[in-house]
């Protein structure tokens, strides 16, 4: 039994929940309970009615167009009291209620600006009867606060009654095995036994699927039964205790569709966001931000995750606009869907002091580190290749003297040789601390946190540390609210070179040499590790991984602050205005240096030769927004309107200078560089402009339409296209309000619901439609001058842009214990950016343009479950997204796209008719045996050899030729992607376990171009003990033999790279223990307080055999080339324990 | 206070919208704040000329001279080098990259210089003086003329662009005519010939002037046989008395001392920047020679030896000839093929010492007074006027050291032009024009291909093989494919 609001309660008041209602009691209840009659009169406005025969639903409409204040009551209640006339001469709203709804035998209580109906108690029916037995309790929430007003009944009668002030309530019971049940507004309804009890302590939680849960929309709220699009909320409650850095790691596998992509695990990394999969080739995937109604397109930020500067313990929830019709309102920039990000306000009544505290350990798991030939297996690979050399180079069969010295006896090679990767690695510590003040009357609130994290990395020297603060003051004069925010965030992160490429720290750590040891016989540590040489061949040398690491430094310290402001002015009741103003300030510093001492591969120290990278970096974003809202309800009708005009702009400068060499180390700051080796200045704008609408209309509660548009006017697009617009509209029908679902009460909702709608990406660079002047130099016999052109421009340049269709399905079952979310969907993008190829007589070759088109459909399922409730309970929540992606035109003449780069050659393909970014490479099909090579119908290439691998001649030309015989070999898309919660409760405990992960898709290991290499000059993986070495001893027939000479392709991008990505992750395990009240009560200061233990990341189960199945190469675009895992941070596993007190 | 205003109404209104969305890149220049005044008129002037320099370095040599008798690989397998080894064996097809690159060259070169024009009436600045202007005008038109008439030798009709087009109105464009390109050439040359002479004050060395406009006007009716016509543009540089020639022929490759009294128009090169530098002696020194000629045995020379002087060239130069020298060095070292022979190299555009990277500053002569000269005297033998023509054919061999014999008839004269112009411009990209124009390039070239083929065992059976549709080149494929451009016959 639910109450049901007739009215929406206004944004910003109370936006979470309806809760609000029933916290506004808890400190104040009491009086206002007693006051409410003198309060009330006082305050209220008269009213005059003359009205016959009208419901009572219309009747409080009227007054609540009087007086504004809202009712709030039990359908059931209401229908029953039919109709009535009412008159009404300057009455006072107490007196009309005193008079009219009384007699109904309704009690009302009224609370802030809203009347509560309930019916009146059974009291009197319960004391008629001959009862046996009277059961007493008493009602509380988590907090073990009481709480009033709650409906207690016996399951099956009529019987019932209230709780009162003090949450206490007694009642007679006919029977002695009666079940009680307990309702109220925004907590979850719980059924208790009474056998053999007549004291009841019932604790009430807060439901979380409640239709009446207010969430977040684009410019403002909407109750959760109201919504007509595809739109998914994430409590605070279900991500607080995960000891991880920033949100987008927390909501990692909790909703449907929403693919997080950890692509390194170095502390302050950011992560690859998909919604409803790849919609772009040209603008990226990520979508848009929007942080307390500022929206910000963060984009992928790999080394420094922009979504660090958000504190998520001042987090208070986080929606997830998934299809077109919740989406449009943001236009040309909803096309990927859009997260928004609510923080915590201030709470109405009272004041609250809060402190969580938590610190864990960091490891790297076993599984996903490099497994390599051993010192032994890498000293017969070497002896291979000597031998080969020498065969080649002097016709004769090798003798041990041509081995260097450690190559010579294979016995006294043992064990695995230096484990150059565990070298770098450590346990590292993770902390973080919060604090924050909560204090609010009726008329101002106030929150204030402090935040402070730090988050040492896995591989040494790396970690992040944040500083955070935000205070937030909200206030009312009459009808005028200002409210004002700040939240100042400093960030310092030390970064080390990984995710890049063969010669990055963990590059080679993976392929260096076994057998060289990383301290000299004192146990220093060396800087340059020389292999054994031989004149024959030899492994490559290197810098000392270990040194570089403790060596370079690498630091990134950024300040960002949020500040806002607004003024909201409710003009009529029903009409309010609000403007408010919007900025986020943003100053960054970058600097780098690498000392003399740090080498490179085969490159050695150099005395001299330190180098400095410096930038600095600042932005300024400012927002305006004036937005019009408007409810108006008559009738079975209820409209919502919403206008804006909102303008922003946003500025980006920086400078970078890099400067060496450096004569010596010991100064290392710009002067003390002989040179300034590069330098330049960047300013980057844009602007935008735009109107915005919304209507919600409602009828009978069980129709509902929206319909949205937005206007965008933005810099970036061309002066012929300046403007785009982007409509939708959806529709719902809440079935279950329908008169011939009444009967069916294991069905406690049913919504279907459709949207369509047209949003867009328009991450498009910022000047790309301008042509630019491009400066060249001509010379005039001695006399040097500049040669400008003119560059092409692209007047009608514009956003990509999206359509979607959403078909969804929304039901609650068996009183809400079932809950499932479905939702259909097929999104079509069209005008892609796409550098294409034109006619060259226009002076130019390629043009950047919108062409193009890219399909993805799928199907979300949200299932939610509480298999047991009470005492001990346990709730499940599992979701699962198919979503599968396909190009569906490039340009005029459907070319494939290619890109990514191994070594000069793509690794991704693009072609009309199959998904975005397919593997790109060679197919193995074997090694050539040495029938094979007089074979003249077998394809070869010209340095073939015997025990070479054998590709596949995809284009039957009778030779194997680099990229010509490159086909699509595999897919980075996964088949499915799916998340799986557990919460078990019992008394104070709770057990959280969070599982997620994907299904099919594949990943690239890029790094096989160095562990895949038989030249010998590196380290390789462990399966290559299985190559060919002989006719004799072929090997498994898949991985070849030791290369003869140089130069080969032995080593390119083929079936062989590509490795299934599929995945499930334990992600969390965190138990809890939240302390009785009896313990607390004592203290009387502590009202809470939570323990609670955590791991994250307890365990990855994948086939695939590098670090991250989601690592990606940085700098690589990942909407054209995903998938590509390139010497990844590894990703690391935390066990933390934390407190949260609150006062 | 007027920002401030502006965004205090943007509160409010969308007043300021236009503005507020009119963004412009600071870092770089922009056609946002362009066209302010006449320095960027002659900044955007001086990029023409760099499409035309760029395909000079790269690839025209390519086409006008690897491809005739006058120049071959150094040595080559038996499938060709894919550009310029397909193009000395006359095996080119359409998608040889050397005309792709050139078209694509030629049309940056029109683009630059049709958007200069467009400009120059659209956006009015003041001049600090109209010569300037003047010769702006005279110097896109001149390069504009310039570069079809390069067009057109080449491909035949090709797409006549006059003003800037976008992607979608150029799939529209298609070839046109040859006659009426070459009207179009005409117009552009007789325009920037009268703009030139009147800009006359705001000469510059190694600008276009009106000596050079006229000068290729007159090589344009030459190749169309307007003898009279070319006649008069020829008489009017002489008789201007600017331009004489060098006593010493080889003064004119000296690119320390860069000449400006024989030479009325080159492209010009300079050793400051890879950007500015040509590297033609790292491509035409033997590819055995390392370092030796190129005095930079650091630089890799990869590509060289790629525009050997023929036998045919050799031999074409009389005993005595002066300019045989300043034109063709030998060194003597292994060939290719293992044997030890002089070998004859290109020594023309062969700096002292070239700059410590592969660049070299020595300026293209594109029309020297020789030119103009040997030009006149063709288009007098035109008209049948025998005996003036062979005057001007005699003031050039006699600063060769040469002596001239009588010539007996105007066939006679002529042949005696061709093989003079042969020696004289030899590597100045003038062979392949010089052989359509006379129509001797299909005999000349069958010739030449059988010696070729002697000496070159490997090579296919269809190499160096002469056919009459060869006298035009491919359009490049891609153009075909994506502008949807009639193709040559037989390609």
């Amino acid at each position: 039994m639910q109450l049901q609001p007739l009215w929406q309660i206004h944004p910003g008041v109370g936006y979470r929940r309806m809760a609000w209602l029933h916290v506004l009691t808890l400190t104040f209840g009491i009086v206002l309970f007693l006051l409410t009659p003198a309060l009330a009169t006082g305050q209220e406005k008269k009213i005059n009615l003359q009205e016959r025969n009208i419901s009572l639903i219309r009747l409080f409409d009227l007054i609540r167009q009087q007086t504004g204040y809202t009712f709030v009551y039990e359908k059931e209640v209401i229908n029953s009291a039919g109709t009535l006339t009412v008159e009404a001469r300057d009455a006072s709203l107490i007196e009309l209620l005193e008079k009219y709804i009384k007699p109904k035998h309704i009690v009302y209580e009224i609370r802030y600006k809203t009347v509560i109906l309930l019916a009146e108690p059974v009291r009197g029916e319960a004391a008629g009867q001959s009862s046996d037995r009277v059961i007493k309790g008493k009602v509380t929430d988590e907090k073990g606060e009481a709480l009033p007003g709650v409906n207690v009944k016996v399951r099956g009668t009529a019987t019932g009654t209230m709780t009162d002030a003090d949450g206490q309530f007694d009642l007679r019971l006919a029977d002695a095995h009666g079940v009680l049940v307990f309702s109220f507004v925004g907590y979850e309804t719980q059924e208790r036994n009474t056998d053999r009890q007549t004291v009841l302590e019932v604790v009430l939680k807060p439901s979380v699927n409640s239709l009446s849960e207010v969430v977040v929309v684009g410019y403002g709220t909407q109750l959760q039964k109201d919504v007509t699009g595809s739109i998914a909320t994430i409590d605070n409650e279900r991500f607080r205790d995960l000891p991880v850095s920033s949100i987008d790691q927390k909501i990692i596998g909790q909703v449907a569709g929403v693919q997080i992509q950890q692509l390194s695990g170095a502390p302050g990394g950011g992560t690859s966001v998909k919604i409803r999969g790849s919609g772009s080739l040209g603008a990226g995937n990520e979508p848009l931000y929007v942080v307390d109604g500022i929206p910000f397109a963060s984009g992928l930020g790999q080394n420094f995750n922009p979504l660090i500067y958000l504190n998520p313990t001042d987090i208070e929830s986080v929606t997830i606009l998934k299809d077109a019709s919740s989406t449009a309102i943001y236009g040309s920039r909803g096309a990927n869907g859009v997260i928004m990000v609510t923080t915590k306000k201030g709470k109405y009544d009272r004041t609250e002091i809060s402190f969580t505290s938590s610190a864990g350990i960091q490891t790297v798991p076993q599984k996903g580190r490099p497994s390599l030939l051993n010192a032994r297996e890498f000293a017969e690979l070497q002896r291979d290749r000597i031998d080969l050399s020498v065969r080649l180079q002097e016709g004769r069969e090798p003798t041990l003297t041509d081995y260097p010295a450690e190559y010579r006896d294979l016995e006294s090679l043992t064990g695995n040789g230096t484990d150059w990767y565990g070298l770098l690695l450590r346990q590292a510590s993770i902390q973080e601390h919060n604090f924050s003040l909560s204090k609010g009357t009726k008329d101002a609130r106030q929150f204030f946190s402090l935040g402070y994290l730090k988050q040492d990395g896995v591989l040494r020297h790396t970690g992040v540390e944040r500083y955070s603060a935000k205070l937030d003051v909200t206030n009312t004069i009459g009808n005028i609210t200002l409210s004002a925010s700040l939240q100042p965030t400093f960030v310092k992160q030390n970064r080390a070179a990984t995710n890049d490429h063969r010669e990055d720290i963990i590059g080679v750590a993976i392929w260096a040499n076994p057998l060289a040891s990383p301290y000299d016989t004192e146990g220093n540590l060396l800087p340059y590790i020389t292999s054994p040489q031989s004149k024959y061949h030899s492994a490559w040398s290197f810098a000392n991984p270990l040194f570089v690491l403790q060596e370079t430094r690498q630091v990134q310290e950024a300040f960002q602050s949020i500040g806002t402001a607004s003024v909201e002015w409710e003009l009529l009741p029903g009409l309010r205005a609000k403007s408010s103003l919007n900025t986020i300030f943003t100053a960054s510093r970058y600097s780098g240096y690498t000392p003399a001492t740090v080498g490179g591969a085969n490159r050695p120290p150099l005395e001299g030769t330190g180098s400095s990278a410096n930038s600095r970096r600042d932005g300024f974003n400012w927002l305006l927004e004036n937005t019009l809202t408007y409810q108006k309800a008559f009738g079975g009708h209820s409209f919502n309107m919403l206008a804006g005009y909102t303008t922003q702009k946003n500025t980006d400068r920086s400078i970078s200078i890099n400067a060496g060499p450096f004569a010596n180390d010991l100064i290392r700051t710009i002067n003390a560089a002989q040179t300034i080796s590069g330098w330049g200045e960047g300013v980057d704008q844009w602007s935008m402009i735009s109107y915005l609408g919304r209507v919600n209309y409602a009828y009978r509660d069980r129709y509902l339409l929206t319909a949205t548009f937005r206007s965008d006017g933005s810099s970036r697009f061309g002066p012929r296209n300046r403007f785009a617009f982007f409509p939708s509209v959806a529709a719902g029908w809440r079935i279950s309000e329908e008169d011939f679902l009444k009967d069916y009460r294991f069905i406690s909702n049913l919504k279907v619901r459709a949207s369509y709608g047209r949003s867009g990406n328009n991450n498009i660079g910022n000047y790309t439609h301008i042509a630019a002047i491009n400066a060249g130099a001509y010379i005039f016999g001695s006399n040097q001058v500049t040669a400008s052109s003119v560059g092409l421009s692209n007047p009608i340049l514009g956003w990509e842009e999206s359509e979607q269709v959403d078909l969804g399905l929304e039901g609650a079952f068996l009183n809400n214990r079932v809950t499932l979310t479905a939702d259909l969907y097929h999104r079509k993008s069209i005008n892609m950016l796409l550098n294409d190829v034109i006619p060259a007589i226009t002076g130019f070759n390629n043009q950047t343009v919108n062409k193009g088109g890219v399909r993805n459909r799928g199907i979300e399922l949200d299932l939610g479950v509480v298999p047991l409730q009470g005492v001990f309970s346990w709730n499940l929540n599992a979701n699962i997204a198919f979503n599968r992606n396909r190009i569906l035109s490039t340009n005029e003449n459907g070319d494939r796209i290619l890109s990514g780069n191994e070594g000069g050659r793509a690794t991704h393909v693009s072609e009309v008719g199959k998904p975005i970014g397919q593997f790109f490479g060679y197919i193995l099909e074997g090694v050539y045996s040495a029938a094979d090579l007089d074979n003249p119908t077998i394809a070869k290439y010209p340095t073939v050899f015997e025990g070479a691998p054998k590709y596949r001649d995809v284009n039957s030309d009778g030779v194997i030729t680099d990229v010509l015989d490159y086909t699509a070999i595999g897919n980075p898309h996964p088949k499915f992607i799916y998340g799986f919660r557990n919460n078990i409760s019992y008394k104070g405990f709770d057990l959280n376990v969070t599982v997620h992960g994907q299904y099919g898709g594949q990943v690239m290991n890029g790094l096989r171009s160095t562990t895949d290499n038989l030249y010998g000059l590196f380290n390789v993986g462990k399966e290559w003990v299985n190559r060919w070495r002989s006719a004799e001893n072929p090997g498994d027939g898949v991985h070849s033999g030791a290369v003869p000479s140089t130069p080969n392709i032995g080593w390119r991008a083929s079936t062989l790279w590509v490795e299934d990505a599929s995945y499930l992750r334990i992600s969390n395990v965190t138990l809890g223990y939240n302390l009785p009240q009896t313990f607390l009560r004592p203290t009387r200061y502590i009202n809470h307080l939570r323990l609670h233990v955590s791991v994250q990341n307890l365990a990855t189960f994948t086939k695939y055999l590098g670090a991250n199945p989601e690592g990606q190469q940085i700098g690589i675009n990942n909407t054209l080339s995903p998938g590509f895992d390139m010497t990844s941070y590894p990703l690391a596993r935390t066990a933390s324990a934390g407190i949260n007190v609150t006062f | 206070m007027k920002k401030t205003a502006c965004i205090i109404s943007l509160i409010f209104l969308s007043a300021c919208s236009g503005k507020f969305l009119e963004l412009y890149p600071e870092t770089s220049l922009n056609e946002g704040n362009f066209y302010q005044s006449e320095s960027e008129f002659i900044l955007l002037a001086n990029g023409c000329y760099v499409p035309l320099r760029d395909y000079e370095k790269n690839t025209h040599w390519v086409i006008a001279e690897l491809i005739s008798d006058n120049a071959a690989m150094q040595h080559t397998t038996r499938s060709g080098e894919p550009t310029k080894g397909i193009t000395d064996q006359l095996l080119s097809n359409a998608n040889n990259v050397a005309y792709a690159d050139f078209w694509n060259a030629s049309y940056q070169g029109i683009t630059r210089c049709n958007k200069l024009l467009t400009e120059l009436q659209r956006s009015p600045v003041t001049w600090s003086k109209p010569a300037i202007q003047q010769r702006t005008a005279g110097e896109a038109l001149f390069l504009r003329a310039l570069y079809y008439f390069n067009l057109v030798r080449q491909f035949g009709g090709v797409p006549l662009v006059l003003a800037p087009v976008g992607s979608q109105e150029a799939v529209a464009i298609k070839r046109t005519g040859e006659a009426v390109v070459y009207e179009q050439i005409v117009t552009d040359l007789t325009e920037a010939a009268a703009l030139l002479e009147q800009g006359r004050e705001a000469d510059e060395n190694g600008r276009a002037n009106a000596a050079a406009a006229r000068a290729l006007l007159g090589k344009v009716h030459l190749t169309l046989k307007e003898y009279e016509k070319a006649a008069a543009s020829f008489k009017a540089v002489i008789d201007q008395n600017k331009y004489i020639l060098l006593p010493d022929y080889a003064d004119l490759f000296n690119p320390v001392a860069k000449d400006y009294r024989e030479t009325i128009f080159a492209v010009h090169y300079s050793e400051n920047t890879a950007e500015l530098s040509n590297r033609f002696i790292f491509w035409n020194a033997p590819i055995t020679s390392g370092g030796a000629i190129t005095l930079r045995a650091n630089i890799n020379i990869n590509n060289a030896g790629s525009m050997r002087p023929t036998r045919d060239l050799v031999n074409a130069f009389e005993a005595g000839d002066k300019r045989k020298e300043a034109s063709i060095g030998f060194w003597r070292g292994e060939d290719w093929d293992g044997a030890t022979r002089d070998i004859p190299y290109c020594i023309k555009f062969k700096p002292p010492v070239s700059a410590p990277n592969d660049r070299c500053g020595d300026n293209l002569p594109v029309i020297r007074f020789s030119d103009v000269l040997l030009s006149y005297a063709e288009a007098l033998n035109g008209l049948g006027e025998t005996a003036a023509a062979l005057s001007y054919v005699e003031q050039v061999r006699n600063r060769a050291g040469l002596t001239t014999p009588p010539v007996a008839s105007g066939q006679a004269l002529s042949l005696l032009i061709e093989k003079e112009r042969q020696v004289e411009f030899c590597f100045e990209n003038q062979r392949w024009y010089d052989l359509k124009r006379s129509g001797s390039a299909l005999e000349v070239l069958s010739e030449h291909g059988k010696r070729e083929k002697q000496e070159k065992s490997y090579v296919y059976e269809t190499a160096y093989e002469m056919a009459p549709y060869k006298l035009l080149a491919p359009i490049p494929s891609e153009q075909v494919l994506i502008n949807k451009l009639e193709q040559n016959t037989g390609y």
